[in-house]
């Protein structure tokens, strides 16, 4: 159906793909695995049209094909499925599907329209709210809105990057059946993922990518996972993350939230009276599918969100109407999942950006930041050419080192950290994972919001399940039970 | 095996974190030659000679030192106001206000001048006339900065729309009504009243260049100085840079955003007061302003923002409109909305100029495309 032979794509000193072959088949899902920064998305956006290849050749049906765009490789028959469905809030589910269609008649018949979105519907199982405005809908939902919009335009080749990551489990079970009659149908389906297990419920041939190459070809049903692990790690490994060992000694609580409200709105969860208490040495992970309010309680425990009602207390001191500055006053540190935004200023050099939370308080000193950058760039092992490059222009595991570096830098009391490890590699991840420990060690209280169950379970000391803005499951880590965890994350916990 | 490139475009377009510095030289001067070029050719339609215009224009502006000094008189408001709103934009807040807020500085320096101000030395007086008035712009941005920072109220309306509330404000104070404002000694059309004449501002020489000239160029320093080195300068990088992360690090973007706009309206204000003190010591609404705000948009936009642009776009404009002046008074006369077209031009080609410089174009040989490839690998 839609072949690769040889596709490379350069991004300055980068080679992302490098000779890749691939071969999508009809009837088959086809499982490409590898970890962040493998190449998994740029071969995907090569396929598409997204980017153009620097050098190789595409071929549908064994006909040389150049894609000029996006809406070129549709046209096609070669449809695109991101992660983060893209839609516009102020249309309707059908609006949008039918938006950017070239065929589409100067006047909109909607019965016509709704009928046939109803038709796609029933046939792949993929149920959403005709009429309803994108912006009021679910991420599952809205994915599947962007899954009937690339049907609609009929497609031959369906390509899914990381469908599964902002889905519950039972939606991903639902993705899997449908992904499931797309082949039956005929369709080429290319499924995007880091996660194994996806690989094996789902695939009939899996090719695993490491450094932008292709590692191995193989049918699914002839290997297995630890196997296809290995291929993708590059050694083997038994788990994601090795627990942090050591004697720790536990403490009084330093960090302790009475009754948190805060009222949900449009875009976000709220929080509905949560509790908790932190106490020197501790981890305490907040595990939960995105969106259920972990980043609100990470926002108001750092001050940047007041709650309706409720109190935050730090080292003893109310901080809850204070702002960011109560909360950092009394030794908060805070690691917020947007890094490049929140966390750091991209367009101020990488010096202004390690002194960003003092110097704004207090203390603008540009001849003392510069040696303190000088510092902890090597102390914290941050890639850069010099403290006065842009921070914008850095990778983002040298993004999260330079913030890490600014907050663990000055020993916080409390540290709130969010998706620490989002988007870096293993090596990234693992330095992540160790300073969070040493910091542990010296005593600091820590909170630490993760998507990723595994690695909240591989750290925290005491874990919590939110689940629409409330703590729907709570335990210390040596009583935990991994079902229970699963069903607090879906909403059907005790 | 390789295949050739399939690009449809010989030319590579790539943005780029920094500009080599010769191309910082090079792009702004060829801009303005541009700039220029393209004016030349409307001159052309209007059968005047271009060269002769030109010609004309630099020896009324720099030719001489008088037309010199009338130059940076000219170019001396126009620093303050460009600073002003290129201050607030620093943080990405528009001042479109700096006229409003200019008349209101005059109105300020004329109170404080008429009633405290000669009771005072020239040593002090000066000054604190000055400082009166850069309260006055103040006081006329505060109703911008609270609605802004408290009810998030677009400051470009409110700045805009209270420039004419000043204006008319203005002409009741000298022509609606007998306020302390107007000078009541004179019969005929309505005038404003006199500052004591040792408040005025010192003139250099028998030039109509006065030190106000200078007290624009420190203020250009001391915003250069507070942007670089201080800590209301990185909050505000912070800021520009992203909001989020201002917040993120502790900083009030509300408390932010008053200081910031305060300053702005200072400035503004400044320039009034300069205007009034360096320009025979009397505020009639008359043409007082005439757009000096305004054109303070343009010059700040023409410096890049950066306080040395400013200075030096606020001498080019303030020569454009001196020689504008003398070139609808020649033999064939050319009209005033010349400056006028000049000025639009130059903004077009600068601030084009300095978007082109973020990116680095590239010239890449076109090679062989697919349809020129052997096909022998078709074998699917």
């Amino acid at each position: 159906m839609l072949e690769a032979q040889g596709l490379s794509k350069r991004f300055g000193p980068v080679l992302a793909n490098d000779s890749v072959n691939l071969f999508l088949a009809r009837h088959s899902v086809h499982a490409v695995l590898g970890q962040n920064g493998a190449g998994k998305t740029t071969l995907a956006n090569m396929l598409s049209g997204l980017y153009r290849p620097d050098t190789g050749t595409l071929k549908l049906d064994g006909e040389v094909v150049e894609f000029r765009n996006p809406p070129d490789a549709l046209a096609r028959g070669v449809g695109m499925v991101h992660q983060h469905a893209r839609l516009v809030d102020r249309l309707t589910v059908e609006e949008n599907i039918v938006l950017g269609d070239p065929d589409l008649p100067y006047y909109l018949d909607y019965s016509k329209i709704r009928a046939r979105v109803r038709s796609l519907m029933d046939r792949y199982g993929l149920a959403v709210r005709v009429g309803a405005y994108a912006g009021e809908l679910s991420a599952g939902e809205r994915q599947r809105v962007d899954l009937l919009k690339t049907l609609f335009r009929g497609v031959d080749v369906l390509l899914l990057d990381e469908p599964t990551a902002v889905l519950v489990p039972a939606e991903v079970e639902r993705l899997f059946e449908t992904i499931g009659s797309f082949a039956a149908d005929g369709v080429a389906v290319m499924i995007i993922t880091h996660k194994l297990r996806e690989v094996m419920a789902v695939s009939d041939t899996v090719t695993v990518m490491r450094d932008g190459r292709v590692e191995m070809v193989i049918p699914t049903g002839e290997t297995t996972a630890a196997a296809l692990a290995t291929a993708m790690i590059g050694r083997p490994v038994e788990h994601e993350f090795s627990r942090l060992e050591g004697f720790v000694k536990v403490g009084e609580p330093v960090l302790t939230a009475r009754d948190l409200k805060v009222s949900r709105t449009n875009n976000r969860e709220g929080l509905h009276g949560i509790t908790l208490a932190v106490r020197s040495g501790e981890i305490v992970g907040i595990a939960g599918v995105a969106g259920n309010g972990q980043e609100l309680l990470a926002d108001v425990l750092s001050g940047l969100v007041v709650p309706d009602s409720g109190s935050v207390e730090i080292a003893g001191k109310d901080t809850t109407g204070g702002g960011v500055r109560a909360a950092r006053n009394h030794g908060l540190g805070y690691i917020p999942s947007d890094r490049l935004h929140t966390g750091l200023a991209p367009d101020l050099s990488v010096a202004e950006n390690l002194m960003l939370t003092d110097a704004v308080r207090g203390g603008f000193n540009a001849s003392r930041a510069q040696r303190r950058a000088l510092k902890l760039i090597e102390d914290y092992g941050i890639v850069v050419a010099g403290p006065d490059v842009k921070t914008g222009t850095l990778s983002g595991g040298n993004l999260q080192r330079v913030i890490l570096a600014r907050e663990l830098s000055g020993s916080p009391e409390v540290l709130v950290v969010s998706s620490p490890t989002q988007g870096l590699d293993v090596a990234s991840a693992q330095f992540v994972h160790e300073e969070i420990g040493r910091l542990r060690e010296e005593g600091c209280a820590i909170v630490l919001i993760s998507e990723d169950l595994d690695e909240v379970l591989a750290l925290a000391d005491t874990v919590m399940v939110l689940y629409e803005g409330t703590v729907a499951y709570e335990t210390a880590i040596g009583d935990l039970d991994r079902e229970m965890v699963g069903l607090a994350m879906t909403g059907s916990g005790a | 095996m390789r295949i050739g490139r399939t690009l449809r475009w010989p030319i590579a377009v790539e943005p780029r974190p920094t500009a080599p510095p010769w191309l910082k030289v090079v792009v702004p001067l060829a801009s303005i030659t541009s700039a220029l070029v393209v004016v030349a050719v409307f001159l052309a339609f209007r059968s005047f000679n271009p060269l002769e215009v030109y010609l004309e224009i630099g020896k009324t502006a720099f030719g001489s030192w008088f037309g010199f000094a009338d130059t940076l008189t000219s170019a001396t408001p126009l620093i303050l106001t460009g600073l002003a709103v290129a201050f607030a934009f620093r943080v990405r807040l528009w001042n479109i206000g700096a006229e409003g807020q200019l008349i209101f500085g005059a109105i300020a320096a004329t109170g404080f001048g008429v009633w405290i101000g000669d009771i005072m030395a020239p040593p002090i007086g000066i000054p604190m006339t000055l400082l009166a008035g850069m309260f006055g712009g103040m006081f006329w941005i505060a109703l911008v900065a609270y609605g802004k920072a408290k009810y998030g109220v677009n400051e470009i309306l409110t700045s805009l729309m209270l420039n004419f509330v000043a204006v008319i404000f203005s002409y009741y104070l000298v022509d609606g009504s007998t306020s302390p404002w107007r000078d009541t000694t004179l019969i005929g059309h309505p005038v404003g009243r006199e500052v004591a004449s040792f408040l005025e501002l010192p003139r250099i020489g028998t030039t109509r260049l006065h030190w106000g000239f200078f007290v624009a160029v420190i203020a250009a320093v001391a915003v250069y100085l507070v942007l670089r080195h201080t800590r209301l300068g990185f909050t505000m990088r912070v800021m520009n840079s992203s909001p989020k992360a201002a917040h993120y690090s502790g900083v009030s973007i509300g408390a932010l955003t008053v200081r910031v706009l305060l300053i702005s309206g200072s400035l503004a204000g400044l320039a009034g007061a300069i205007e009034l003190l360096g320009r025979g010591g009397r505020f009639s609404p008359e043409g007082f302003a005439a757009g000096l705000g305004y054109t303070g948009i343009v010059v700040a936009a023409l410096g890049r923002l950066t306080p040395l642009g400013i200075v030096v776009s606020a001498v080019i404009l303030g020569a454009v409109e001196n020689a504008a002046l003398t070139l609808q008074s020649m033999a064939n006369p050319i009209p005033i909305s010349v400056s006028i077209i000049v000025q639009g031009t130059l903004i077009l080609f600068v601030v084009g100029g300095a978007t082109l410089l973020s990116y680095r174009w590239r010239w890449i040989p076109r090679r062989a495309g697919p349809k020129a490839m052997p096909r022998e690998e078709s074998n699917t």
